[in-house]
């Protein structure tokens, strides 16, 4: 039986429907059950390909390199980068807005496309949120490292301590550390919730006995019991459900720390909405860069279809229009507002001397993903490569935009100055993907990277109304 | 205890009490040691909890690392017997003077427990009123220079002073009886101190045959040889606060030349308006360069220096013309000046000149600048002479510096004519300073025995046979006259640092009668004086007020001008232009004539107009750059009487066309660590005939870079009301002026909350007159001094890391081949409504209840928001550990730089945020004085000075106390010139500016 729906929802023959759904199928190739825990256990079980190791140890040196980058500033000084007096904020910054940004992505796969029903998800969301929680590490070394005297940087935190002090409530610095570490903290929880039934099946599957430990205690004694189930179903809700709000909240208050200021291009109402619409944008680029390759690797063709693809390039055009709409009221509400400062940062921005960066940020930005209005577009692996990358390097654009030159000329023209980055700016950035991409390629390699339960739920088989040979019934429903 | 209940007569007692066994004794009994008193509560903390919140102190200490760290030892030793009126921690003040070339700065030190920490002006002494300048400032950070000479050398190696006073004293025997001096001579500069003209005296008279040369590029050499062409005996003091019109051509006599902040503070005295009612002075400039005398000008003209004296005669020409009569006996001198023809701008400005000086005769003032040529200054004097200025608004002072037998030409001629062998520099770097054409580097080895006395081993010290580390003028006894006539004593505030011996001290040594400085001293004065039995208590009568006797009425001079026709005719105006370019030499703003090379303070003090830090450049105009096609630092090479150098260029609005102005003090070779490298050596094309400017000079690219560290690249105020400048005329159109400017109305400026700090007891703020202000940059060097505000070097500087608490903004307005400029000081606001404040995550700068954004650098951890959000940008950032840097630059005497620190200042920490607070360490000194508590008790208006504020020679900056309404501060607030930097964004800063007025000739606008 299997066999005929194999031939019959063949990758080609895209017309086909789920015979229960009406729709698409979102599994493509007719794999079945088994096939799904096959498809991704295998690689995880298989021996380490050299390929691997080559990927992980080039990470891993840029990791180096952070490393030791770090080490230098903390035993030298901000002053190693190229920050000066107009520009407080530079690289570090801009890295930290950017790394957030790129971690909205994955919560919103799991958390508000579930409560949304979007079934595509399942495909996805396991490595988005893996990809989430690892930008978010990186997003978070850096608001710890740029501080001038990092020993103290804990004084952040409401820590009682015998200077009886508390942080300043006030500073949206501080908003920040409790926005991003709550979002870091449930992304976590969100993600291992959602990895339970999956590390069981890696569990019962090992071979040996330090996986099986290992695996065996990450599952929390899962046996997929009905119970089991109904409480799994439960909490995740409840945890989709908390990490909705946070994706909206967490580069909301990111944009706080530029919209509560009073700096010219920072001190906007647009940015709450502009920077959530920028991340979701971005996170999405990133997803894509990163599915496209790992897809191939792993040979997830079947799980992570074109039609995923499809999915997550129109809210790239949707975002990306949303962020060029943002651009564009920018410019309007500076020379509407008659604020001759408003009016000069954003003429500045474009004309003056980092007319170059924001260009760039247009180009990558708004421009590139128009190409997305089209069909050839959004089903070319090629072209949703070039574009991702380009839309992720627009989006750390915007945020260098934003920071560095509305810094760099403010209200006196007296303390203009140019900021340019220094060797150490520019390993801290590198540095700062090898942390990603070292994780990630752990997480390739040790950890189920689609969630195995979530995409057999959306198998046909997963229907009660299955019955297998039933072609009448799904003819019928198609027919509809 | 239950004994006591049971009195027992062998029982003995504890009180009365217990014998009489009262209750309450027995009830306090029980109490002592009661059931459970290991729970008792201490103060609302029960033992447990103290014990519980210990061990998490102690976890969370270990957590985080900071208990494990090895605090370096350091050893505190008290005083076993405390010197008299020594406080810890309280300064001493002791007053002083500080001779610079021609000029004397009387000084009032601040002696921490015996370190010289500070230097103010004496406002006991009249001719300084209390200001200072910056080279006085950076005083008391050139005494504590690593690099200073520690020893006496012979031949480059170490030797002793046994040794030196050996050599001098076998020079004063040989010389000494029938040798008559012959063959010695002694170079000097021109420091103004009677004893040591009267032991000049004393050389000449011992030595009828030795030589004495000065050469001393601050010593008003051109100006004294002219007026002494027409008879005149003395050094012109211009009483510019008795002038309603000032007219200086090429003369920078608010920035580098003469008496600067005698000149600042008395033409201020005619710039202070407290209303459109006043008056005000009106300063013509004409000038090659553009100086912050120029920028201070109610109209400037640029004009090449070889025109100035054109300009100079026109204007003269025009006095005559309109009627002004000539003065008694110069009818002829005058007759035999052929007549000159200017072009038509500048007849213009002649005529209108000339106008305004003849409408104001007896109070009006004619300057000519140093770095023109004698017959300029004789012109000059007639012109005076003729406008009645004569004795009201400008007085020739007996000179007492010594008359010499030439200048460092004349002592190269000699030496080239094998009449020398031995020579006495005292001070002074003449291999450096001498202009190239002598090339004294080659002649001065060809002296026998040659002795150079200076602070630091430099370029002579080098070539010399003989270095003797000379004393600091803060290490020495003497006496300076300043150029008014008022003498003061100086006197050490600590023992010469490395062993050095003073001015005097050697050459009394040279006379062979060696005498310590004290006695020296002394003993001339007890001669002046005489030695009656009342001279010890005036000598402490002296040393406390720093002066020893005021000035006296200077002479009417005794004119003679026969020799002026010839010499004014003589005068030759060269063309200048694209084929002839001028090359222009000033002193440079910061290092002077290079002297002050090894100052770090006066290094990082950019330039008052270019902004050039750590540098010199070829300064050309903005025209002038376009024809060569050069940008600023592109490197040129600069071709000059068969001399080349190359030069940085840096294009300055306003400079003159087809001019090149180089200043001195920069590219030197040796005398110091932070000397070596910047800047380019401006005497490499010196001559000695024409030391200050000259035409003929050709400009090439080499396609080169250099980089220039420039603390304000960008020029233009793009519009905003930054500074807001009316003319007088405007200003009395239009009382409320300042108000166009706002962007908003001020109604529009509410807030959504009720005031949150009460505005009560001492409120802080203060008022910048920026009508008086000249942007001489005082106030940064004085900040730098109080505030133990770290150097950063020129690099960090070129980045803008530089670390000023107050800067000096300029900005230019107009035309850019013409423009005029504007300064500005800015510092820390004290914005009540704080942005800075608000943002900062963990509290660490904060309002204080007296109004003061206060910074608590203990805790800060450097986010730098608080500097992101500035919208004056005056936080500064410590990128590194700037002071630890500092210590261990000099690995030979790390505890040297420490010295100069002022203890009432935290030294603040790699990765923090520092900021003026408006001297909170003097607002709390004054307080403990007065004993006045926060928000309690009153501290009136004018007690507290900050350190920008008492430096800076116009006066152009008030603090005070915004609730003493009789106060300054308030009376200066209430002006309708008085306006907040940024007044739309609605954070009500403290300080508040007055706007800048300026009064035009109507006829030249």
């Amino acid at each position: 039986m299997t066999q005929s729906l194999a031939e019959k929802y063949r990758p080609e023959n895209l017309e086909a429907y789920d015979p229960i759904g009406g729709r698409h199928p979102l599994v493509i190739g007719g794999e079945t059950l088994h096939d799904i825990t096959e498809l991704v256990c295998r690689p995880i079980e298989r021996k380490t390909p050299k390929a691997w190791w080559a990927f992980f140890l080039f990470s891993a040196s840029l990791l180096g390199i952070f490393g030791m980058s770090i080490a230098y500033l903390f035993w030298e000084g901000t002053g190693i980068w190229g920050l000066n007096n107009p520009v407080g904020w530079g690289w570090a910054i801009v890295n930290f807005v950017f790394w957030v940004g790129i971690g909205h992505a994955g919560t919103l796969i799991s958390a508000i496309l579930y409560l949304f029903r979007q079934k595509w998800r399942t495909g996805i969301n396991r490595s988005a949120e893996a990809m989430t929680i690892f930008a978010v590490m990186c997003a978070l070394t850096f608001p710890g490292i740029h501080v001038g005297r990092v020993w103290a940087a804990y004084w952040m935190f409401p820590i009682p301590n015998q200077m009886g002090m508390w942080p300043n409530f006030r500073s949206p610095l501080l908003w920040d550390v409790f926005a991003v570490s709550i979002y870091g903290t449930v992304s976590v929880l969100f993600w291992f919730t959602g990895l339970i039934p999956d590390l069981a099946t890696m569990r019962d599957r090992s071979k040996t006995k330090i996986k099986r430990i290992a695996y065996g205690i990450f599952a929390l004694g899962w046996r997929g019991s009905n119970r089991h189930w109904q409480h799994y179903e439960v909490a995740y809700m409840i945890l989709a459900g908390l990490s909705t709000p946070l994706v909206l909240s967490v580069h909301t208050i990111v944009s706080f720390d530029f919209a509560v200021s009073q700096l010219p291009g920072w001190h906007t109402t647009i940015f709450p909405p502009y920077f959530v619409a920028g991340a979701i944008f971005s996170g999405f680029a990133m997803v894509l860069t990163l599915m496209i390759v790992t897809r191939k690797i792993f040979g997830l063709e079947n799980i992570v279809t074109i039609r995923h693809f499809e999915n997550m390039s129109k809210i790239i055009l949707v975002t990306g229009s949303i962020v060029g709409y943002a651009y564009g009221m920018e410019f309007f509400i500076s020379w509407y507002s008659g604020n001759p400062y408003e009016t000069f940062t954003f003429v500045n921005r474009a004309f003056g001397p980092y007319a170059w960066a924001y260009w760039i940020m247009i180009s990558c930005n708004v421009i590139t993903p128009q190409i997305f209005w089209f069909k050839k577009a959004r089903t070319s692996i090629p072209i949703l490569f070039v574009a991702s990358i380009f839309v992720n390097i627009g989006m750390w654009f915007e945020r260098f935009v934003i920071t560095v030159t509305s810094l760099s000329r403010d209200f006196l023209p007296s303390s203009w100055d140019y900021f340019s980055p220094t060797i150490w700016d520019i390993s801290c950035l590198v540095g700062s993907f090898g942390l990603f991409f070292t994780m990630f390629s752990l997480f390739v390699r040790f950890l189920p990277q689609v969630a195995m339960a979530e995409v057999k739920a959306v198998l046909p088989e997963a229907d009660p109304h299955y019955h297998p040979g039933d072609a009448h019934h799904a003819e019928a429903e198609g027919a509809h | 205890m239950t004994q006591s209940a049971h009195p027992d007569k062998n029982k003995y007692w504890r009180s009365l009490a217990d014998r009489a066994n009262e209750p309450e004794f027995l009830e306090q009994l029980a109490d002592e040691f009661p059931a459970g008193a290991a729970e008792m509560p201490v103060d609302d903390v029960s033992r447990r909890q103290f014990m519980k919140i210990l061990g998490a102190s102690a976890g969370l200490a270990g957590v985080t690392g900071t208990g494990c760290w090895r605090k370096p030892v350091e050893k505190i030793l008290p005083y076993a017997k405390r010197p008299e009126d020594l406080i810890p921690g309280k300064p001493l003040y002791y007053a002083t003077s500080f001779p610079l070339g021609g000029t004397v700065q009387a000084l009032l030190v601040a002696s921490t427990e015996g370190r010289p920490t500070k230097a103010e002006g004496n406002p006991d002494h009249p001719f300084s009123r209390g200001t200072t300048s910056t080279w006085a400032q950076a005083s008391v950070l050139s005494i504590y220079d690593p690099d200073r000479s520690t020893t006496p050398t012979h031949a480059g190696e170490a030797a002793t002073w046994d040794d030196a006073d050996k050599a001098l004293a076998n020079i004063a025997a040989k010389a000494g009886g029938m040798a008559q001096g012959k063959g010695l001579a002694l170079l000097i500069e021109g420091l103004p101190s009677p004893t040591f003209a009267d032991l000049v005296a004393r050389y000449r008279s011992a030595y009828p045959m030795a030589k004495l040369y000065r050469h001393d590029l601050t010593f008003p050499t051109q100006t004294l040889a002219g007026l002494a062409s027409v008879g005149v005996t003395g050094r012109p003091l211009a009483m510019l606060d008795k002038a309603d019109v000032v007219v200086a051509l090429d003369s920078d006599f608010l920035g580098t030349e003469g008496d600067t902040t005698y000149n600042c503070n008395r033409f201020a005295d005619r710039r202070r308006l407290t209303s459109e009612e006043d008056n005000l002075n009106r300063l013509y400039v004409v000038e090659p360069n553009f100086s912050v005398t120029g920028a201070s000008a109610d109209n400037r003209l640029r004009r090449p220096a070889s025109q100035i004296a054109t300009m100079l005669r026109l204007i003269g020409q025009e006095l005559f013309a309109a009627g002004v009569s000539a003065p008694a006996g110069a009818a002829d001198a005058l007759n035999g000046i052929p007549a000159v023809k200017g072009d038509k701008q500048s007849s213009k400005w002649a005529k209108a000149i000339a106008k305004d000086l003849k409408a104001h005769p007896g109070k009006s003032v004619i300057m000519v600048g140093e770095r023109q040529p004698a017959a300029c200054h004789a012109l000059a004097a007639l012109l005076n002479e003729a406008l009645g200025n004569t004795g009201k608004t400008v007085a020739y002072v007996p000179e007492i510096a010594p008359a010499v037998d030439g200048d460092l030409a004349a002592l190269n001629e000699d030496i080239k004519a094998q009449k020398i062998d031995t020579l006495v520099m005292l001070g002074g770097n003449p291999v450096y300073t001498a202009p190239a054409d002598l090339e004294f580097a080659k002649q001065l080895p060809l002296v026998k025995t040659s002795i150079h006395a200076s602070t630091h081993v430099d370029e002579t010290s080098e070539l010399s046979t003989w270095h003797l580390p000379l004393c600091h003028p803060l290490e020495a006894w003497g006496d300076a006259r300043s150029n008014d006539g008022t003498t003061g004593v100086q006197q050490p505030l600590i023992a010469p640092i490395f062993p050095a011996k003073s001015e005097i001290e050697l050459l009394a040594a040279l006379l062979g009668e060696p005498a310590g400085g004290h006695d020296l001293v002394q003993a001339y004065w007890k001669k002046a004086k005489g030695a009656n039995g009342d001279f010890a208590v005036m000598w402490k009568r002296w040393l406390h007020d720093g002066v020893i006797d005021t000035a006296a009425a200077a002479p009417a001079p005794s004119y003679n001008w026969s020799g002026l026709a010839a010499s004014v005719g003589a005068l030759k105006a060269a063309k200048v232009g694209p084929e002839s370019m001028e090359i222009n030499f000033v002193l440079d703003h910061s290092l002077c004539d290079g002297r002050f090379a090894n100052s770090t303070w006066l290094q990082e003090l950019p330039d008052a107009m270019t902004k050039i830090a750590w540098d010199n450049a070829a300064l050309l105009s903005v025209a002038t750059a376009r024809r060569l096609k050069v940008g600023v630092n592109d490197v040129i090479k600069l071709e000059y009487n068969g001399r080349t150098l190359k030069a940085a260029a840096f294009v300055a609005p306003g400079l003159a066309d087809d001019v090149i102005v180089l200043p001195f003090g920069y590219g030197r070779s040796a005398g110091g660590e932070v000397l070596k490298g910047p800047g380019f050596n401006a005497y490499a094309l010196q001559t000695s005939d024409a030391p200050y400017f000259g035409t003929g000079v050709t400009v090439k690219t080499t396609g080169d870079s250099y980089e220039l560290s420039n603390t304000q690249e960008h020029g233009s105020m793009e519009g905003r009301p930054i500074i807001r400048e009316a003319t007088l005329t405007e200003y009395r159109k239009h009382p409320e002026f300042v108000e166009d400017y706002e962007v908003m109305e001020a109604d529009e400026l509410k807030s959504l909350w009720k005031e949150p700090h009460p505005r009560t007891g001492n409120q802080w703020g203060m008022s910048i007159d920026l009508t008086t202000c000249t942007g001489c940059g005082v106030c940064i060097t004085a900040c730098q001094a109080e505030n133990n505000i770290p150097v950063v070097g020129k690099e960090r500087m070129g980045y803008g890391r530089e670390l000023h608490w107050i800067r000096m903004d300029r900005y230019y307005v107009g035309d850019e081949d013409n423009p005029t400029a504007a300064l500005q000081p800015v510092t820390c606001m004290q914005c009540e409504n704080a942005p800075c404040e608000s943002v900062c995550p963990v509290a660490a700068t904060t309002h204080s209840p007296e109004g003061l954004n206060d910074m608590a650098y203990n805790r800060c951890i450097g986010t730098r928001y608080c500097s992101n959000n500035c919208p004056f940008k005056v936080r500064r950032f410590n990128f590194f550990n700037y002071n630890k840097e500092e210590m261990n630059k000099s690995t030979k005497y790390p505890e040297l730089s420490k010295m100069q620190r002022n203890p009432n200042v935290t030294v603040r920490f790699r990765g923090v945020m520092e900021k003026c607070t408006y001297c909170v360490q003097r607002i709390q000194a004054k307080k403990i004085e007065l004993k006045v508590k926060d928000n309690e008790g009153f501290v009136p208006d004018g007690a507290i000075v900050t350190a920008c504020q008492q430096a800076c020679p116009a006066q152009a900056i008030y603090f005070g106390n915004l609730n003493d309404k009789k106060g300054k501060l308030v009376a200066l607030k209430s002006q309708n010139r008085d306006y907040a930097l940024l007044a739309e964004l609605n954070l009500h800063p403290r300080t508040t500016y007055l706007a800048k007025i300026r009064n035009p000739n109507p006829d030249l606008v």
